[in-house]
């Protein structure tokens, strides 16, 4: 149900952009080099414990087609600790023009930049952590299907608005000892984000 | 235009909503293995004799004695020759852990259930009634180096456990545990004076007339069984946490809790009445009760959080106001029983002690005999024939003031 709403959003997100695309008739091509650096949170539910944290991404890649491009991605993001997602990112723009709507996937890992952390209130009716225990936060895989605009100002130069699913599994460990047990906190998001793009 | 941006605002609301974080633990630990209700239902089935493994309650009736294996069942021993005792044929009851009986009506619990057993004939018992879901989900003995997965109550009772690696979300739940068996469970066990034993148990039955009393460790389950085939469940009442045995005296009900004694009138059988609580130490406190006098040993150190090693000898003429009336040394003292005015104390590594307490406050000037080559964890003395617990079998002997004779022991297995 969660996906169908998604996929509904897309949809209609990608509708609603379309009208104003028609006036845009200069051929763009994507091929070539691109830097897509973006900037938002990733939203959810009121019930969560981080509820937007902010988010960081910057895309180095190449456009291997004139609506293809595949690339690399490394960032910043703020929960309940910091980490330093790592993605692999493809995307396909849905026309070859300056502004279009584009659909894209990243898919990755997010390294820890903390050595410890504590979540009480996460882990307060845990049968297995103390509730005072010192956690090792290990990161985990992520997944970011979404869709977005882009729009050129120049040849070189535009801007993004984009919205994703996000799929972020973290781990923890308890610090300093060797045992299965293992805390997995698994994180559905709404991605908003601003971009800017080079070319 | 508008109608999509409207459209687009109420999903992504739903998308919000939708979008919480799951959180998950994964772990080594005690998995649950069930046995459905509709077997638990259809377990009960005399079968040939077994072992006894794991004893708990005993319960003397006429020349049978049964004993219950915890958990699993219960034990018929035809014991019209104390010299020999013959062991006959074996109940099977999943999660059996107390009994009581009344006329040829046997009550027990099978985990979650009341259940009665005809005894009229011992070669063909069978179960009669059955009262389901009346006492606690409890769960078995496990392996204290792992947690607890999560427990699904639908999916039945739990029989066991297996150590393997679970995920499930964070979540607590108290449940009741069956304790470990330990020789000291066996030794709180027996019968009274009244014939209604204690045991080591989260369920106690007791019987005063047509009344059946089921305690479990808060709440008192009282049946009426003047239809022993059919009890009918008068009512339950919560009386507390904490209760560790109960035993019935005439019309008053004592309960052994972790830390003191909670006496009840039953006068009314089914209104129990409170009257006193005489707080002493710890559950590691055998007590029994004669006439207007309560014995109870306290034994200092392992778990026994004390270290008092001492026969107390409490006065409850005044059932309102228990009064501790002396108190003699003892080297580590486990069960004692009485029968008039011999009283059976196992003293730990000094042996079996044998007084005279027809003076309670000189109780240490009148010991009687002394058996430092019997260690016992418990002694039940009934009517001539003393049954001694150890740690590897249950003794049987006959007494006469000094005279204690060897008639016979029942293993128990490995």
């Amino acid at each position: 149900m969660k996906n169908l709403n998604i996929l509904l959003v897309l949809l209609l997100f990608g509708s609603a952009v379309q009208g104003q695309e028609e006036k845009s008739e200069t051929t763009f091509s994507h091929k070539g080099y691109y830097n897509a650096t973006n900037f938002g949170i990733l939203a959810g539910s009121t019930k969560n414990e981080n509820k937007a944290p902010f988010s960081f991404m910057m895309i180095n890649g190449y456009g291997v087609t004139d609506q293809i491009a595949v690339g690399i991605g490394f960032g910043a993001e703020f929960l309940q600790e910091s980490y330093l997602p790592l993605v692999l990112d493809a995307r396909y723009y849905f026309r070859k023009q300056k502004l279009s709507p584009f659909i894209f996937f990243q898919g990755g890992y997010s390294v820890p930049l903390d050595n410890e952390t504590e979540r009480y209130h996460l882990i307060y009716y845990s049968s297995i952590w103390s509730g005072y225990d010192i956690m090792k936060p290990k990161g985990g895989w992520l997944i970011n299907p979404g869709v977005g605009i882009k729009s050129m100002f120049s040849e070189n130069l535009g801007i993004t608005f984009s919205i994703a699913y996000r799929f972020q599994r973290l781990n923890y460990d308890k610090d300093g000892e060797e045992f299965d047990k293992v805390l997995v906190i698994d994180m559905n998001r709404l991605e908003i984000k601003l971009g800017i793009l080079f070319k | 235009m508008k109608k999509h941006i409207f459209y687009l605002i109420i999903l992504t609301a739903l998308i919000l909503n939708s979008c919480t974080d799951k959180i998950s633990e994964i772990f080594m630990a005690n998995s649950p293995i069930y046995m459905s209700y509709e077997e638990l239902r259809s377990a009960v089935k005399q079968v040939a004799p077994q072992d006894l493994t794991k004893p708990g309650k005993m319960y003397f009736k006429d020349n049978y004695i049964f004993i219950v294996e915890q958990m699993k069942g219960i034990h018929v021993i035809d014991n019209s020759n104390p010299s020999s005792p013959q062991n006959i044929s074996f109940i099977e009851i999943p999660g059996t852990v107390d009994i009581a009986i009344k006329g040829q009506t046997l009550y027990t619990d099978s985990y979650i259930d009341l259940v009665a057993l005809d005894l009229s004939d011992l070669t063909d018992i069978k179960e009669v009634y059955r009262s389901e879901d009346i006492l606690p989900y409890i769960l078995p003995p496990y392996n204290e180096d792992y947690p607890l997965a999560q427990i699904d109550e639908d999916k039945g009772v739990v029989i066991g456990w297996e150590v393997k690696k679970v995920k499930q979300s964070p979540t607590y739940y108290y449940y009741p545990m069956m304790r470990e068996f330990t020789m000291m469970d066996a030794a709180t066990s027996g019968i009274n004076s009244s014939g209604v034993g204690v045991g080591g148990s989260m369920a106690r039955f007791g019987i005063s007339g047509t009344t059946l009393y089921i305690v479990d460790n808060s709440d008192l389950h009282i049946y009426n069984i003047s239809v022993a085939n059919s009890p009918v469940l008068v009512k339950s009442n919560s009386i507390g946490w904490g209760i560790e045995t109960m035993f019935i005296m005439g019309d008053h009900m004592f309960f052994g809790t972790t830390n003191g004694m909670l006496i009840y009138d039953i006068s009314v059988p089914v209104s129990p009445m409170y009257l006193s609580q005489f707080w002493h130490v710890t559950s590691c406190d055998p007590v029994v009760i004669q006439d207007t006098i309560a014995y109870v040993t306290l034994r200092g150190g392992n778990n026994c959080q004390n270290n008092v090693n001492e026969l107390n000898v409490i006065s409850i003429k005044d059932y309102r106001n228990p009064k501790l009336i002396e108190a003699y040394p003892m080297v580590g003292p486990y069960g004692l029983g009485v029968d008039g005015n011999l009283l059976f104390i196992c003293d730990g590594d000094a042996g079996l002690k044998v007084y005279d307490v027809s003076d309670p406050l000189s109780i240490d000037d009148h010991q009687i005999a002394h058996f430092p080559n019997i260690f016992a964890y418990d002694v039940i003395p009934l009517n001539g024939n003393l049954l001694l617990i150890g740690d590897d079998g249950f003794y049987q002997y006959s007494y006469s003031g000094q005279n204690i004779q060897f008639l016979s022991k029942i293993e128990i297995s490995e």
